[in-house]
């Protein structure tokens, strides 16, 4: 249950994997293709039981974080089957993220809700990660539900290949398209890559229906918080006639699942946007015609 | 950002409720012996008396005696005592545990060293009965000296002749499973016997005595007396019952006129002019109500508060409820309303002054009830529902109620909603916006399901069920006006019924040997041990009750109540005589199910994979040390909570199961025990005195709250499971449940969360599940769950676009959203 993902109760399904890498992104664990170990150092009472537990030698007792947390090699853990240190920890410290599951498990799982979806009109969001690498999965899911009555939407980073995706657009309700940054040099530096296909995909998916799609733009600081930033989000998305916008100011709740994943944070410390600087750019967005909230 | 902020702010609307809420939280707790004084005195006067008449005398000779107290900004009148937080002590119920007390206080008052306790009200009592005229009683009350003389005596009189002492020297000499029940105390598998308070769970018939006056009341009674003839002791004892009826409702009269002089003379008084004429008018209104029907609105709150009150002086109360005040007063206000003679802000004033008069009441009864019941009355108003015909229940006056409970944060009434397909969506917001001022209500019922219980148990017919539909107590449904009070006597540790059959009906803790069966050694044997346990202490519990009741309608016999429920006075009958229209009395199901649901389906997946039920005996006996891979497995096992019909079958059966038993025993009244779903604040002790149980739980930890909740940190699927499995059981076999949510403001922020969270009950209510209440959680939760994360395991913070289980926050991270909630509440 949540008010940001889509009207409605609905169930997001997070896929994983992402051609991006934000360096402010909160779901670092939706970033790699495979399940990754999870190490929750707040419930952790560091007994390394699951050090000891591993047969693999991912971790060892001398490999230890400043906090003397148990650090583990996610190369050997990434391809683990056996999974001995998730048994081992009383605390239930360990976990991995993300599982593979069939199309058909999937469906049993949101049929369960559907009484909920209907009564609030609400269903199921596609998230991740970056949902669109898995085109075939989501195109055999929505074939399965579509006639039962499920409706869908999705949220991208917009990095996929636009003839798979056609067809999946025309049977969304809504689509939250991700634009960070203009500058392609500037997004390239924070995100891996330029923002050349993004623009492209949008002009594009704008031209097939502009109407469910909501252009989210996240608020960095050093990226694109600045009003001549906005202004050129807003300008392109004018262009590409999107009628809706909304601006999700930067926060560091994601920080700590770095460290769970044993990975650097690298977004500097103190960082932040006020409430004055968000209204702002709110204005500048709606002042394109464009309607637009901070979240 | 605000996503910390309440989104909804309370605030009285008036000085007068700011003067009289401001005053309610600075006052101690106080016993007032003056109500047990009179009713000492007349009861000693009575000996040899008509059992109906003398419990009659004693009441009425009492209320007619009470002194009037008005306070400054009240704008209606009545008091139960002299204080504003004052408790009676009904030593004609019990009067043991006060002369209990006074030995205790008198040996700790020669122990320097004991420390009464800190803070707030206490250190306010401390500070008081330093100067010397007050003493301490029962920790948390303040008596005068003059008052404990007073008490002392009373006690004192009543031993051998409280309902406690008269039902005790019947069932301990000669009820078979006497023994069983001495020891279900010992091994803590019976709550203590609630004997100092046994009554409440009913609603009067507020809307005849409203319509009628207490007058009208009384002429049907003389009437009665006038037709009938005595043909046999039965008729005969009509005539008494009649007559005591008469006494009692005139003796309240005079109660309510004793309060038109005293709001006279200070009026007299009074130098304001404005306040003077309130009182002039205050004092006009008890002369001419609850005798006569009211004239507006006005007229009708201080008809309904004396009304509500002479009931609650009568009895020891708890779960003694408003009802369906939103329908029954709705007539008053509007013709008044209409008519020009009242405006909604002056309601508002009125509903939120009567938040406090109910939040002022206090009860005392012995430490482990008043700490089972975490000091709670247990007042439920319920709102909206239908009408007789099925259509929308709630009116402009629902919307003012809760209204008036966002504005003056109290405990008492607690809010519930009648819900069904016709309510308004503007009343149903407005609720949710009482929900979200984090206050826990109101908590949402299920009309339907109750309908159907109601028509399979008493056989009322659909619209008597729609339009008398009420809530007696936290979660019990009652029909108002109807019903008889006395629920059975109290909780059943579910926890430690798995012990006994875990250890061959030996209690570890104590050693005291229950109920001989074997030592299990497969599920199928724990299961069946199981099962005779809890038959077995259902049926000797249920049977031992019947006992103190037969007791109580020889010592405490409501009279007022009787000729406030339907059919009493046509029949003839008291409530203890089987008077009331319905005679039902619930048997509660409480908190601790689930903990044995899901050891029992931990130890089934266990033996599946070849763990034997031995080494999960071992490995609770040593409360899991030395164990943690195996308390690992059975941390994984399936639970309930996660739609995984696994856990999910086992609770149905155990369910069903439970509720034939409970059924297959009569109540005092021959009809067969309603099973009902109810936890209060049982879960803590429950849990202490039970070892370590095969679902992970350690020795003492508290067991799951709620009765459909699943335990803390065992569901793992997120809240459409939970309600997903909440809902397979069939609810309209149960009279009353209980299911707890936890939500974080964020989750509901504007009216998007607001309307799903519409939508949850709705499917919810669908499925069809029974009661569902929210815990919209604050910063001090939050505290809790950064120091016992394993409690909070399934608690989600969503903040800005980014949700988390707030136990996988970093501490810094954590740290910083309990900041910013404390900041701005």
């Amino acid at each position: 249950m949540s008010v940001q993902d889509g009207p409605g109760i609905r169930t997001t399904v997070f896929l994983k994997g992402c051609p991006l890498k934000c360096k402010w992104c909160s779901n670092p664990e939706g970033q790699q293709s495979y399940p990754e170990l999870m190490h929750v150092n707040t419930l952790c009472k560091k007994n390394y039981e699951c050090v000891a537990a591993c047969p693999y030698g991912s971790s060892s007792r001398n490999l230890i974080d400043e906090d003397s947390y148990p650090v583990f090699n996610n190369d050997i853990c990434k391809s683990c089957e056996t999974r001995e240190c998730i048994e081992s920890c009383p605390e239930q410290a360990l976990r991995f993220t993300g599982r593979n599951i069939t199309v058909d498990d999937l469906l049993k799982r949101v049929l369960a809700n559907i009484r909920f979806y209907k009564n609030s009109g609400g269903g199921v969001t596609f998230s991740g990660g970056e949902p669109f690498l898995q085109t075939e999965f989501i195109k055999n899911f929505i074939e399965k539900a579509l006639p039962l009555g499920i409706s869908f939407g999705a949220e991208t980073c917009g990095v996929f290949e636009i003839e798979k995706v056609k067809e999946i657009y025309s049977k969304l309700e809504f689509l939250y398209y991700d634009l960070k940054c203009m500058d392609g040099e500037i997004h390239k530096i924070h995100t891996g890559s330029t923002n050349r296909i993004i623009l492209d995909n949008l002009k594009k998916l704008a031209g097939i229906n502009p109407d469910i799609i909501i252009v989210s733009v996240p608020v960095v600081p050093g990226v694109n918080a600045g009003e001549t930033q906005i202004d050129r989000i807003a300008s392109f998305c004018k262009e590409c006639g999107i009628k809706e916008m909304r601006l999700l100011p930067y926060h560091s709740f994601g920080r700590d699942k770095y460290s769970f994943l044993g990975r650097e944070y690298k977004m500097d410390d103190g960082v932040s946007v006020s409430e004055e600087e968000t209204e702002r750019f709110v204005s500048i967005v709606t002042g394109h015609g464009i309607s637009c909230k901070a979240e | 950002m605000d996503t910390f902020k309440r989104e909804v702010i309370s605030e009285p609307s008036t000085d007068k409720v700011r003067l009289m809420r401001t005053r309610y939280l600075s006052e101690p707790l106080y016993i007032d012996s003056e109500y047990i004084k009179f009713y000492t005195e007349a009861h000693s006067k009575t000996d040899g008396k008509n059992v109906l008449e003398r419990r009659a005398e004693c009441h009425a000779y009492a209320i007619e005696r009470l002194t009037p107290v008005i306070r400054d900004g009240e704008l209606f009148a009545g008091s139960k005592t002299r204080y504003v937080r004052g408790a009676i002590p009904y030593c004609n119920y019990a009067s043991r545990y006060i002369l209990r007390e006074f030995k205790n206080e008198e040996a700790e008052a020669q122990d320097a060293v004991t420390d009464i306790g800190e803070g707030g009200g206490i250190a306010r009592s401390k500070e008081i009965a330093a100067k010397g005229d007050f003493e301490f009683f029962c920790k948390k009350y303040l008596i005068s000296k003059e008052d404990k003389k007073i008490l002392k005596e009373s006690a004192e009189y009543f031993l051998g002749r409280s309902m406690q002492d008269v039902g005790d020297s019947l069932w301990r000499n000669v009820y078979e499973h006497a023994d069983y029940i001495e020891k279900g105390w010992q091994a803590g598998l019976y709550t203590a016997p609630h004997d100092p308070a046994p009554e409440g769970r009913y609603v009067l018939d507020f809307e005849t005595a409203l319509n009628q006056g207490l007058n009208g009341i009384i002429e049907r009674l003389k009437n009665k007396i006038k037709n009938a003839e005595v043909t046999d002791y039965k008729s005969a004892e009509k005539i008494y019952f009649w007559r005591s009826g008469i006494r009692v409702l005139e003796a309240t009269i005079k109660w309510a006129e004793n309060y038109g002089r005293k709001a006279a003379e200070l009026a007299a008084a009074e130098k304001n002019p404005a306040r003077k004429k309130e009182l002039e008018e205050m004092s006009e209104r008890c002369f001419y109500v609850p005798a006569n029907p009211p004239r507006d609105f006005r007229d009708a709150m201080q008809a309904y508060w004396f009304i509500y009150l002479a009931g609650h002086i009568e009895g020891a109360h708890l779960g003694y409820s408003p009802g369906r005040f939103d329908r029954y007063m709705y007539p008053f206000y509007k013709k008044n309303k209409d008519a020009g003679g009242i405006k909604d802000s002056e309601v508002l004033e009125l509903l939120e002054m009567l938040r406090v008069k109910m939040t002022e009441i206090e009860y005392v009864a012995s430490f482990s009830w008043a700490g089972l019941g975490s000091g709670n009355l247990f007042q439920n108003m319920i709102l909206g529902g239908v009408d007789e015909n099925g259509n929308r229940g709630d009116n402009e006056l629902s919307k003012l109620v809760v209204q008036s409970a966002i504005n003056c944060q109290t405990t008492q009434p607690t809010l519930s909603v009648w819900y069904n397909d016709s309510l308004s969506e503007e009343f149903l917001l407005k609720a949710v916006e009482c929900v979200k001022t984090g206050c826990g209500f109101p908590a949402w019922f299920n009309l339907k399901v109750f309908i159907q219980h109601e028509q399979e148990k008493s056989g009322l017919s659909v619209p008597v069920i729609r339009k008398y539909a009420a809530m007696g107590g936290c979660t019990e449904p009652t029909m108002e006006g109807m019903s008889y009070g006395v629920v059975q006597a109290g909780f059943i540790n579910h926890g430690k019924l798995f012990e006994l059959a875990m250890n061959g009906g030996r209690d570890p803790r104590t050693g005291v040997q229950f109920d001989e069966t074997n030592i299990p050694e497969t599920f199928e044997e724990l299961y069946d041990a199981y099962l005779l346990h809890m038959k077995n202490s259902i049926r000797n519990w249920q049977r031992y009750w019947n006992y103190v009741m037969s007791a109580h309608r020889q010592t405490c016999n409501l009279i007022f109540s009787s000729m406030l429920v339907r059919d009493c006075i046509e029949r003839g009958l008291s409530l203890d005589d089987g008077g009331a229209v319905c005679n039902g009395t619930p048997t509660t199901l409480s908190s601790g199910m689930v903990n044995v649901v899901n050891s029992m389906s931990v130890v089934k997946k266990l033996e599946e994979s070849g763990t034997p039920l031995d080494e999960i005996r071992e490995a609770i006996n040593k409360d899991w040390n030395g164990f943690d891979k195996l308390r690992n497995k059975a941390l994984n096992a399936p639970k309930w909570g996660n739609n995984d019909d696994f856990a999910d079958e086992i609770y149905e059966d155990l369910f069903n199961r439970y509720c034939a038993y409970v059924s297959e025993q009569k109540n005092y009244l021959g009809e067969p025990y309603d099973p009902s779903m109810l936890a209060i604040s049982t879960h803590a002790p429950f849990g202490k005195v039970c070892g370590a149980t095969p679902d992970g739980r350690r020795s003492g930890d508290t067991l799951c709250d709620g009765v459909t909740s699943p335990a803390s940190g065992t569901d793992k699927n997120g809240p459409l499971a939970v309600l997903l499995s909440a809902g397979k059981i069939d609810h309209s076999k149960i009279r009353g449940g209980l299911h707890n949510m936890k939500f974080h403001p964020s989750a509901l922020k504007g009216i998007q969360g607001s309307k799903k969270l519409l939508s949850l009950i709705k499917t919810y209510f669908e499925s069809p599940g029974f009661q569902i209440q929210f815990n919209v959680v604050d910063s001090t939760m939050l505290k809790d769950a950064q120091e016992h994360p394993e409690n909070y395991r399934d608690l989600i913070v969503r903040v800005a676009g980014f949700s988390a289980f707030f136990v996988e926050l970093g501490k810094s991270m954590q740290d910083e959203i309990i900041r910013r909630t404390e900041h701005y509440i």
